[in-house]
């Protein structure tokens, strides 16, 4: 296609798109409206009789002994000698040794400890249990701000211990009033035995905050993962109780159409839409649509399965020690490190970056609360509520955020996808802050506590002392 | 946008991509002549020095109990109160019931000897070894026929055992000369402990064939999942070899072109245009937003094998349990469709409690699951390998070869009649079989026997 035709091409696409937006934009504040109707109508009442009672995780002597004990039957299989270790997935030769440190030198005594070193709570809202850990930094701190603090799959609540260490040593004059839930179905928010998705999840979360801060209380939240995605739905419910989100996965592929139309022209004119930085750390490769479509291929098997046939897959990670780790600590692999250097070919997966004991608790907490299922159940239940409230009208996962919600991104290159700062900021319109690291990968707290929580204090600082 | 315009946009922009990635490798059309020539050229020497051995399955006791011990152990999570069973997989309270059984009173001991009811035997072609069964029905009859059984994932070779014994029974004025191998990877093919893709297995097939048969023997092929691919492979390559081929599920893979592009355009405004009366009588569809229907919620199996198969293999070569849930959730949906939704069962009480549990000890005992499952990836992957993978998948069955469709109601992916005779250019025969689905051999020995003997006297 000669250049002049090519010009003609997006030329016509651009002006069209013009009008297209125009046109969405309009639909968009009456679908936003429709929103906040919603969320007033189904705000969840936090009444008198609404009780936390304090939560501690005993160490369960029998079934720790049960699970050394299928660790010591475990079954493995032959890795293939002809293709690069951990190409085919979680390679079994590092998950024989894993196995073995598992049932005979990992300590799960000392690790509860370690997770009961933050007080914890438990509460029944909706019906629904939620755990949470809830902590205060430096209570006389003139300076107070109220945070949530919110992870995903397969995350869990201790991931944070050392950013919340982090923030209690290194700012003293400010008291962080801190709650780390834990989506229910994942972990100690068990057992949950009805369908439960990310709205209904945001709702709760809010109440929660209500619960423990008044009703007119205002927080940020700092998001990851689903985190993320909860983190954006909130202030879509209640934007003047949200002070400001702050998270490392931004969803912006369905918020509209010229951002799509845009992605297709991106790999031919790039410093048309992406600044130095973005264009020196190669975001016209990654957020092209070959690069997205070849992505989403080669990493979200796992998330096609859970979005459809979740308990098929969950019955063998449920019973099976070295399932559950292999199936989950492949994620802490592809997820926080460059594929073709670091994992392909590995011994490790790269995994001995992170604390073997670190890695061994994930898998440990999702063991001991049988929960790994109801993880996953999650997935399929976004999906149907997904199409769910799309039929009523209310698009939670394309509509975009209020200007008025202040937000933080924290863009970290080895994550599974990079998005450029003028796609996020077509749907998230309050970003004022954009910071891209660049070691950085999915999991930000647990692999970069000191990083993670400097961008999120730099970023609440910013808003604090703008208003 | 609503999800179904969204679906049919992205699905546009996937098929066209593909188009365009089509298009440009039939630039290679001129060298498609030279398929031909290739496969006769790389064709695997079987000479006299390659030899088979005989080979019975052992009942390991000591196995049996491990796999005893740790059905004992066996951990469980709970069924949603609020949805119906099976709506999210294979339901947890049906799961805990067959382990029951499978741990207490499945004879695993009767059905090795039932296992051991037809030859069989294992043989080293091109350094892969390859089991199989090979047994030859009423030996004194006049007519002999060559015939390769070929099954899938997740299949086992005697789930042929019934139809074999069909035909012995029912055909007595013919010899069959019948070849059942393994892929490798799957059960007794194994160990594999290097990448082989189903073009690999295409080759070592007629290897084995010649092996068997002879030389230059003419060999009928009747392929099931796996099987449908790899039979039309070995038509495609050695058109003067093959008798005919009769298939269960034509791939899809093979219809990702233009011509089907238009029909599935087509398919979604006007349904029945591009059906036959009785595939609209069947319910089949074809079009753009039933193909995306398909991958989004039948593919997440599919997804993850031909990504992460040992992510996930972990978990089922550990837990008989888990491979249980996983496999058999295939032999639900894979027979009935999205109808066992609120069945208690699945749908599974139809079949023979042992011969289910037989499929699903024999992925045990031979630990083959996740090699079995690395089948997908290297399929998938094979493409980078270049010519002529890049193309053979595309190629058109010349009219050489016969080509015998029989599709049952819940197969799990449709391509109609007219899309079909584009690519196979001798459609000889093709029906559709009410209340049966993927797994033929096993739910419908009869019928597949019946239909590919009528399909070969055609060809014949």
């Amino acid at each position: 296609m000669s250049l002049k035709n090519l010009s003609i091409f997006s030329l016509s696409v651009l002006l069209f798109s013009v009008f297209l937006v125009i046109y969405l934009n309009q639909e968009n504040s009456k679908k936003l409206n429709r929103i906040e109707q919603w969320a007033k109508n189904n705000q969840i009442k936090v009444d008198k009789s609404t009780k936390a009672q304090k939560f501690t995780i005993d160490f369960d002597e029998k079934e720790w002994n049960l699970l050394k004990q299928k660790l010591s039957l475990t079954r493995f299989f032959t890795s293939l000698k002809d293709v690069p270790s951990f190409d085919f997935g979680f390679d079994p030769d590092y998950a024989r040794e894993l196995v073995e440190y598992w049932g005979n030198k990992f300590d799960w005594k000392s690790q509860v400890e370690y997770l009961n070193s933050y007080p914890q709570f438990r509460i029944s809202i909706n019906d629904t249990i939620i755990h949470y850990v809830h902590y205060t930094t430096n209570p006389t701190a003139e300076k107070r701000i109220n945070i949530l603090l919110l992870d995903g799959w397969p995350g869990a609540f201790f991931g944070f211990y050392k950013a919340i260490d982090f923030m209690e040593k290194n700012y003293k004059d400010i008291c962080f009033d801190i709650v780390v839930p834990s989506i229910p179905g994942y972990h100690f928010s068990t057992p949950l035995n009805k369908i439960h998705n990310p709205v209904e999840t945001s709702l709760l979360f809010d109440a929660l905050m209500r619960y423990l801060f008044g009703e007119l209380a205002h927080y940020y939240i700092h998001g990851e993962d689903w985190g993320s995605i909860i983190a954006t739905t909130v202030p879509q419910l209640y934007p003047t109780r949200v002070s400001g989100i702050h998270i490392t996965m931004p969803i912006t592929s369905e918020s509209n159409i010229l951002n799509n139309i845009c992605s297709l022209l991106l790999p031919y004119v790039p410093s048309l839409f992406l600044s130095d930085q973005e264009l020196k750390h190669e975001f016209s490769s990654r957020f092209s649509i070959k690069s997205k479509l070849w992505k989403f291929w080669d990493e979200f098997g796992y998330f096609h399965l859970q979005a459809t046939r979740p308990d098929t897959v969950g019955h063998g990670l449920t019973d099976s020690p070295v399932g559950l780790m292999a199936y989950i600590l492949e994620k802490y692999s592809s997820w926080t490190f460059e594929r073709l250097n670091k994992i392909s070919g590995s011994k490790d997966g790269g995994l001995e970056f992170f604390n073997k004991d670190d890695l061994l608790t994930v898998c440990t907490l999702y063991w001991m609360t049988n929960s790994i299922t109801s993880s996953m159940r999650y997935y399929a239940n976004s999906f149907n509520a997904m199409l769910e409230f799309r039929k009523q009208n209310l698009d939670f996962f394309s509509l975009s955020v209020s200007q008025t919600v202040p937000v933080g991104v924290q863009m970290n290159l080895n994550d599974i996808f990079v998005t450029p700062f003028w796609f996020i900021k077509s749907r998230y319109l309050g970003l004022i802050q954009y910071k891209i690291v660049e070691q950085g990968g999915h999991f930000a707290a647990f692999q970069n506590p000191e990083l993670t929580v400097k961008c999120l204090v730099d970023f609440i600082t910013q808003v604090e002392y703008k208003i | 946008m609503s999800l179904k315009n969204l679906s049919i946009f992205s699905l546009s922009v996937l098929l066209f991509s593909v188009f365009i990635v089509i298009y440009l490798n039939q630039e290679n059309s001129k060298k498609l002549k030279r398929i031909g020539q290739w496969a006769k050229d790389n064709q695997i020497k079987v000479d006299t020095s390659t030899k088979a051995q005989k080979f019975t399955i052992d009942f390991d006791e000591k196995e049996w109990n491990l796999l005893k011990q740790k059905l004992s152990l066996t951990r469980f999570f709970t069924s949603l109160k609020d949805v119906p069973s099976f709506d999210f997989g294979f339901d947890p309270d049906y799961a805990r019931e067959l382990v029951e059984y499978w741990g207490n009173k499945f004879d695993w001991k009767s059905q090795v000897e039932y296992l051991n009811s037809y030859p069989q035997f294992r043989i080293s072609i091109n350094d892969t070894l390859i089991h199989y069964v090979y047994y030859t029905t009423n030996p004194t009859a006049a007519k002999r026929i060559n015939i390769l059984l070929l099954d899938g994932w997740p299949g086992a070779f005697f789930g042929f055992y019934k139809a074999i014994d069909f035909m012995e029974k029912n055909y007595k004025d013919i010899c069959f000369d019948i070849v059942v191998p393994s892929i490798p990877g799957f059960g007794y093919s194994n160990p594999l402990e290097k990448v082989v893709d189903p073009f690999d297995t295409t080759l070592i097939f007629d290897a084995l064939a010649r092996f068997v048969f002879g030389e230059n023997s003419q060999y009928f092929v009747h392929g099931e999942d796996w099987g449908s691919l790899i039979s039309t492979f070995l038509a495609k390559l050695y058109p003067e070899r093959i008798g005919g081929i009769h298939i269960t599920m034509p791939p899809l893979t093979s219809f990702f072109d233009f011509n089907s592009l238009l029909y599935a355009f087509a398919g979604q405004f006007f349904p029945n245009s591009i059906l036959t009366e009785q595939e609209i009588k069947f319910g089949f569809k074809f079009s753009l937003s039933e193909l995306a229907s398909l991958i989004i919620k039948k593919t997440g199996y599919f997804h993850i094998q031909a990504t992460k198969p040992d992510s996930i293999g972990a978990g089922m070569s550990d837990s008989p349990f888990g491979l249980l849930a996983y496999v058999l959730e295939k032999y639900s949906f894979g027979s009935f469709g999205m109808n066992v939704v609120g069945k208690k069962d699945g749908g599974l009480e139809k079949f023979n409690r042992d011969d289910l549990l037989t499929i699903i000890t024999y992925y045990w005992m031979t630990n083959c699951i996740s090699s079995s499952m690395r089948l997908y990836r290297n399929a998938f992957y094979t493409l980078e390998k270049g010519w002529p993978r890049t193309v053979l998948n595309m190629k058109k069955i010349s009219a050489k070869v016969p080509v015998g469709v029989q599709v049952f109601q819940h197969e799990v992916s449709f391509v109609p009649f007219k899309v079909l005779k584009n690519k196979y250019l001798n459609l000889s025969m093709y029906n559709l079989v009410e209340n049966g689905g993927h797994f033929s051999n096993f739910e419908n020995p009869e019928k597949i026997s019946n239909n590919f003997i009528e399909f070969i006297n055609l060809a014949l």
